[in-house]
């Protein structure tokens, strides 16, 4: 089964891409190609120039089910520590470093507590803080707000825009939510269905730093949001056109 | 139901039973001679339990038990391991274990004994084979039935393949692998009286033998409810480590 | 039409029924019995294949034991209506309570007598006496009856220590094997298993409990249930008939090759290794005097606790009709 047909992309350095579709339409699968989790069937993909065939090191994915991916026989700072011995940390400042990225996402009150004990945003910020305790320079979000309810979205962007900009991070986050993608992105690139092409590539032009109030009444905002969206339900946009 | 509530039907449940075994018994429905009653039984296992006399015995059962067992779980988890995550190993493998695995390892008793000769090793030897499959073939399918999004976290984290089998796919298949070890430590009590038994040097199976060939009938029933009594200390005692390992495994 | 047929089945019915009620008279009679393939019991084979069972109306139903220690459950439990036995394991029984009783005597051992019953190890092997079997493993068929007893007390007889000696089962016609492959040291063996040892130079005879215990004790009975005794004395009584008849057939045709047969094809040994057995007579009377013997020699090595009256396992028939 065909799942992307023809896609290129290119990230710029500290760029924040939100890549935008409709549900199955191979977005996911795009990201694990990239992340080095998948093989692609025909083309390649190149982090700094070097080619990968494998999960390339500085570059961390994150998963849409983020409460498997934690290890429920560690403890959430166990499981930051996880990422801390891959690094090759000494084991004397592995706690101590992990509290650190816990702060971070503010979970360091929950060091000792185990990943089911705690709610799907908690589990979320636990899995975001492993990934910064890799210290990469590249993070794929794979659709991550899409299991938690409104209010603990709005935090999650919040926390993930923070990160990206303090760390200088690259991001590529695959969503199905216009909004998210127009609020979070510096460029949005839309998928269409199986298999999946790329209709369209628009720059947010909006200022940064965006807020979760403010920055959703911005005309700029909601024309982006209403060309999006039109699109997405195929319908004609205010603004169709605009470089592909 | 509360907790109390179904302690009480499981306790009355019990109580019918025993009153039962004993009507039975005392009104001649079943020779006493032949089925002991409870309160016959009762008293004679707790005499030899207050006495000390069980201690020989069950440290001698217990010893071989713990040997096999202990064996058999190391080299069924290791190659459980093997076999699960390579495809050659386990295609190497798969055809001679599915063809001693349906073998009941009970009738590997008598032709162990004639080949080994009755000592102790043969006796270890016989629990460590009736133990190993178990944990073998519940080791391979934990490790088969590792979520994979575990298996690409520890990828996406560029985590060797060696220290990802030690550290994800171990921990994660435990609950299965314990699983095979609670069948085992069943299979391995049995092997144990059954191999005592047919060994003639000690333990508690071979004084239930024994006592059957002295007529000694309340003797041999007082040492059947010692033996069914480990059988449930050695149940329940896994069961609460297993909770301990495995925390996770209710949620 | 209809009332004639129907009147030819009712008279065909009546004298199928007829028929029936003149049979039930001598009807045969089965008696499940367990049996041991070991020479003290030839007699029994003796009447079966000559039938004399069939001649008192029996009919039997054979099972085959290892030994008394599982004859004799079987018979308290109503499994079996008589079994082979030894005297060990009934005065046991019977001193536990159970309901058991000897009734017509198997066999003897007499002091003229070596080739019923003895110790035997691998020629090759350095074992010559009870002393030398301390550490080593002794087959017996099962424990707990006369030859485990005379076993031991033989044990401790010739220098050696009874408890430092591993016994273990094994049945008569496998201990041969069991030599052979090690798995045992020493094994008291019994005819006619005995005697194919024996002509074998690979063992070796290394002693004989029961001439040097006691002489003249006895060995083999025919055990079964008070109750059954009482509840079916007419089949006892014609069991003991052909059992005496199958005895005194024996005594007579000890050196034939009738005999020869008879034993050949209940033990599946050879009728030319058995025809050169010297075979002893069968007793006709249990001897009280030897029980007792047997008695003192059970409460020495602890089998026992108290004392008992032989006669307690002694089946009389005057007294117990």
């Amino acid at each position: 089964m065909v799942a992307l047909d023809d896609v290129s992309l290119d990230v710029r350095p500290g760029e924040f891409v939100a890549i935008l579709g409709p549900s199955g339409c191979g977005k996911s699968t795009l990201l694990q190609i990239m992340a080095g989790l998948m093989p692609a069937s025909a083309g390649e993909v190149k982090l700094d120039g070097h080619a990968v065939f494998g999960p390339p090191p500085k570059l961390i994915y994150l998963f849409q089910q983020y409460a498997k991916s934690l290890f429920p026989w560690r403890s959430v700072v166990r499981n930051v520590e996880f990422a801390l011995q891959s690094r090759g940390v000494q084991r004397a400042a592995r706690r101590g470093q992990a509290l650190e990225y816990l702060k971070v996402v503010g979970l360091d009150g929950f060091a000792d507590r185990y990943p089911w004990q705690l709610s799907g945003g908690m589990q979320q910020r636990v899995a975001i803080a492993r990934a910064l305790a890799a210290e990469p320079e590249v993070l794929l979000l794979d659709e991550p707000f899409s299991a938690v309810d409104a209010l603990t979205r709005l935090e999650l962007q919040a926390l993930v825009l923070d990160l990206w900009s303090r760390r200088k991070l690259t991001v590529v986050l695959v969503t199905h939510d216009v909004d998210e993608a127009v609020f979070m992105a510096d460029r949005i690139v839309m998928l269409s269905g199986r298999p999946a092409k790329v209709t369209k590539m628009r720059e947010v032009a909006i200022t940064r730093p965006r807020d979760p109030i403010t920055t959703r009444e911005d005309p700029d905002f909601l024309a982006l949001r209403h060309d999006l969206m039109a699109e997405l339900l195929a319908r004609p946009g205010v603004n169709e056109g605009g470089p592909l | 139901m509360s907790r109390l509530g179904r302690a009480a039907v499981s306790a009355s449940g019990l109580a019918g039973m025993l009153a039962l075994w004993e009507t039975v018994s005392d009104t001649g429905l079943a020779n006493a001679a032949l089925l002991p009653p409870p309160s016959t039984t009762l008293r004679a296992a707790w005499a030899i339990i207050a006495s000390g006399q069980v201690l020989a015995p069950l440290g001698q059962s217990l010893s071989l038990l713990a040997a096999g067992y202990a064996l058999a779980s190391v080299l069924g988890i290791g190659l459980g391991l093997a076999m699960g995550c390579s495809r050659s190993i386990y295609g190497l493998f798969e055809p001679l274990v599915e063809l001693l695995r349906p073998i009941p390892k009970a009738a590997l008793v008598p032709p162990l004994f004639l080949f080994l000769g009755i000592g102790t090793t043969t006796m270890v030897t016989i629990i460590t084979i009736g133990c190993f499959f178990p944990v073998l073939i519940n080791t391979v399918q934990g490790v088969h039935g590792v979520d994979p999004v575990l298996l690409d976290t520890a990828r996406t984290f560029r985590r060797s393949r060696g220290l990802t089998i030690l550290e994800v796919i171990l921990p994660a298949g435990l609950p299965m692998i314990l699983t095979g070890m609670r069948v085992s430590l069943a299979l391995g009590l049995i092997l144990v009286v059954l191999a005592e038994m047919l060994a003639g040097s000690g333990g508690i199976g071979f004084l239930i033998l024994d006592m059957q060939r002295s007529f000694d009938i309340v003797a041999m029933f007082a040492w059947l409810l010692i033996m069914a009594l480990l059988g449930l200390i050695l149940s329940l005692a896994f069961d609460i480590l297993e909770t301990r390992a495995v925390p996770w495994r209710a949620h | 039409m209809y009332f004639r047929r129907s009147r030819r089945l009712l008279l065909l019915a009546a004298a199928l029924l007829a028929c029936h009620g003149v049979a039930r008279a001598d009807e045969m009679k089965t008696l499940h019995v367990g049996m041991i393939p070991t020479i003290d019991f030839a007699p029994f084979y003796a009447a079966l294949t000559n039938g004399y069972f069939t001649e008192e109306g029996l009919k039997i139903d054979l099972t085959p034991t290892t030994g008394g220690a599982v004859g004799i459950p079987a018979v308290v439990s109503g499994a079996l209506d008589i079994a082979a036995g030894n005297v060990v394991s009934t005065i046991l029984a019977a001193s536990r309570g159970l309901d058991i009783i000897a009734i017509a005597p198997a066999s003897k051992v007499r002091a003229s007598d070596p080739d019923l019953a003895a110790i035997v190890a691998l020629t090759a092997s350095t074992l010559h006496s009870g002393a030398d079997l301390n550490g080593k493993t002794l087959a017996v068929n099962t424990r707990a009856n006369v030859l485990w007893l005379y076993g031991r007390a033989w044990v401790r007889k010739t220098g050696g220590d009874p408890d430092k000696v591993t016994i273990k089962e094994v049945p008569f016609p496998q201990m041969l094997d069991a030599l052979k492959g090690h798995q045992v040291d020493a094994a008291f063996m019994v005819s006619p298993f005995l005697n194919a040892a024996l002509a074998d130079p690979a063992f070796q005879r290394i002693g004989e409990p029961y001439q040097q215990v006691q002489p003249d004790v006895d060995v083999g009975q025919y055990e079964a249930t008070n109750a059954f005794v009482r509840e079916h004395p007419k089949e006892t009584a014609a069991f003991l008939r052909a059992l005496r008849k199958g005895a005194v057939w024996f005594n007579a045709n000890r050196r034939t090759p009738a005999l020869a047969d008879i034993v050949a094809g209940y033990s599946h040994l050879s009728a030319g290794l058995v025809a050169k057995i010297d075979l002893p007579e069968a007793p006709m009377t249990i001897d009280p005097a030897q029980i007792g013997k047997t008695i003192d020699l059970m409460r020495q090595e602890g089998l026992l606790k108290a004392p008992m009256d032989p006669m307690k396992i002694v089946y009389t028939p005057a007294t117990r009709p």
